[in-house]
């Protein structure tokens, strides 16, 4: 077996629902802190050189919003918002890959879902590691057909939307026929980890802390 | 006239002190892969600053690199040249004039790689540039298509480098060629002249047919004479 950190993908799910529903009954701190755990999890498992990536895509994530917003509605709310954003976004990234893709299978396919459609979503969230290469590509191509300033940012969304639609279908595409011919091989039953238990425990007990302070 | 200048260009340990030119006509970089090729094309274009050297280029320049659907804004390739052109009758000309009426309204994201290169080298000359780019112009494509996008390149009036690996195809339309190992040009000079030289099969590139052929023929004239 790799060494490589994973997550249980049933528990990846919860973090995501929980973390969404915190959000929405305003326990802003417990929803981040159950964020930075699976951030700093996340971080510890792969390499330097894709950390740096990430953050690279937080800031471009972050940044903007936060200046327009300040400007709006004032620093307080802008960095509230913010925040909650942050949360939104790193909870379904790191989750996303941490979930190995042939336990993702496995539980798809228990949920009836085809393995196709279960790993698209999970690959277009790896390829934001790659997204700032890809900007770079096709900004150097929209140039080269004289684009420039603001056509050439309106612009840009559409090639690499479209790239990144079709990149993903062909790589769920190409995972999914290697795992029909070989059933055995690509799909694994997922194991409980020490991580999983943590993550758990977390959920549940927070949802007891506010179920009891709720009146 | 625009021209293309790199004088001693240095970036990082890729590309080690080179020196090129290009004029009007096509000026190809042929090497091994790795050797830098994409890298000198992307500093032309200022994609890439290098850290050393002089690099003397016009300021509007058309490219088209290896993933040719990068360059797609619209969903059907008329809608391509009429963006362009700001003129529908302009755009079907065009596409008739290359024979490519067929693929009007073709999706140009669902376009095969060779239909997608083509279009894609189109749209780069399409809005006027005074310099040419195209990353390996022939991966890809058909016979019929290598002779249109010789036809396209060697008809314009430009300045215009490309980097490529198919030796027949720059046998065919390079006035000019450029060797390039591991960052460095090793060769430089006009097409038949580099091709005739012993520099090729040094590097371990299989010679083009014709100028095989060529060899042969000259070898039999000679031991006529
Ligand atoms: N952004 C980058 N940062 C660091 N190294 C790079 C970068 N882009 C390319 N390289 C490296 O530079 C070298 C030259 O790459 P380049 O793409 O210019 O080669 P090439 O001659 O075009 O090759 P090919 O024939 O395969 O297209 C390669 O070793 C490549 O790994
Ligand atoms: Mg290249």
């Amino acid at each position: 077996m790799s060494s490589v950190r994973s997550i249980h993908p049933l528990v990846g799910f919860l973090a995501i629902i929980w973390v969404m529903t915190a959000l929405y009954i305003g326990s802003l701190l417990s929803a981040l802190l159950l964020t930075l755990i699976l951030l700093l999890y996340l971080i510890s498992s792969q390499p330097l050189e894709s950390t740096r990536r990430l953050t690279i895509l937080y800031l471009w994530l972050v940044l903007p919003p936060l200046i327009v917003l300040t400007i709006v509605y004032g620093p307080i709310d802008a960095l509230n918002i913010t925040l909650r954003l942050f949360i939104l976004a790193s909870v379904f990234t790191s989750t996303l890959q941490l979930m190995k893709p042939t336990e993702l299978i496995y539980i798809s396919s228990r949920l009836g879902i085809p393995p196709l459609a279960a790993l698209t979503i999970p690959i277009i969230i790896r390829l934001a590691d790659y997204m700032n290469y890809t900007i770079s590509e096709t900004l150097v191509a929209l140039k080269g057909r004289g684009l420039s300033g603001r056509k050439l940012l309106t612009s840009l969304p559409i090639p690499l939307t479209a790239h990144i639609i079709i990149s993903s279908a062909q790589m769920a595409e190409a995972i999914a026929q290697k795992q029909y011919k070989n059933h055995t091989k690509y799909t694994s039953k997922p194991t409980i980890k020490t991580i999983d238990i943590l993550i758990t425990t977390y959920i549940i007990a927070n949802t007891i802390i506010i179920l009891i302070q709720t009146p | 006239m625009s021209r293309i200048i790199l004088e001693d260009v240095w970036y990082k340990n890729i590309v080690r002190g080179v020196s090129m030119k290009a004029e009007n006509g096509v000026t190809a970089i042929i090497g091994p892969n790795g050797s830098g090729k994409t890298t000198i094309l992307r500093i032309i274009v200022g994609a890439l600053k290098p850290d050393k050297g002089r690099v003397v280029v016009p300021s509007r320049i058309g490219s088209s690199w290896q993933n040719p659907y990068y360059t797609f804004t619209k969903a059907e390739v008329i809608e391509e040249f009429i963006e362009i052109y700001g003129d529908k009758g302009r755009a079907e000309e065009l596409l008739k004039t290359y024979n490519l009426e067929s693929l009007k309204n073709s999706y140009t994201f669902k376009l095969s790689m060779g239909q997608a290169r083509l279009i894609s080298i189109l749209i780069a000359i399409s809005w006027d540039p005074e310099a040419l780019v195209v990353d390996e112009p022939t991966n890809g494509l058909g016979v019929r298509e290598k002779r249109m996008v010789e036809d396209l390149l060697k008809n314009i009036k430009i300045p215009v480098v490309i980097a490529s690996h198919d030796l027949d195809f720059v046998l065919r339309v390079a006035d000019y060629v450029y060797v390039l190992s591991n960052g460095r040009v090793v060769a430089g000079g006009p097409t038949l002249d580099v091709f005739y030289s012993s520099i090729l099969s040094v590097l371990g590139f299989p010679e083009p047919y014709a100028v095989l052929v060529g060899r042969k023929l000259g070898r039999r004239l000679r031991s006529i004479e």
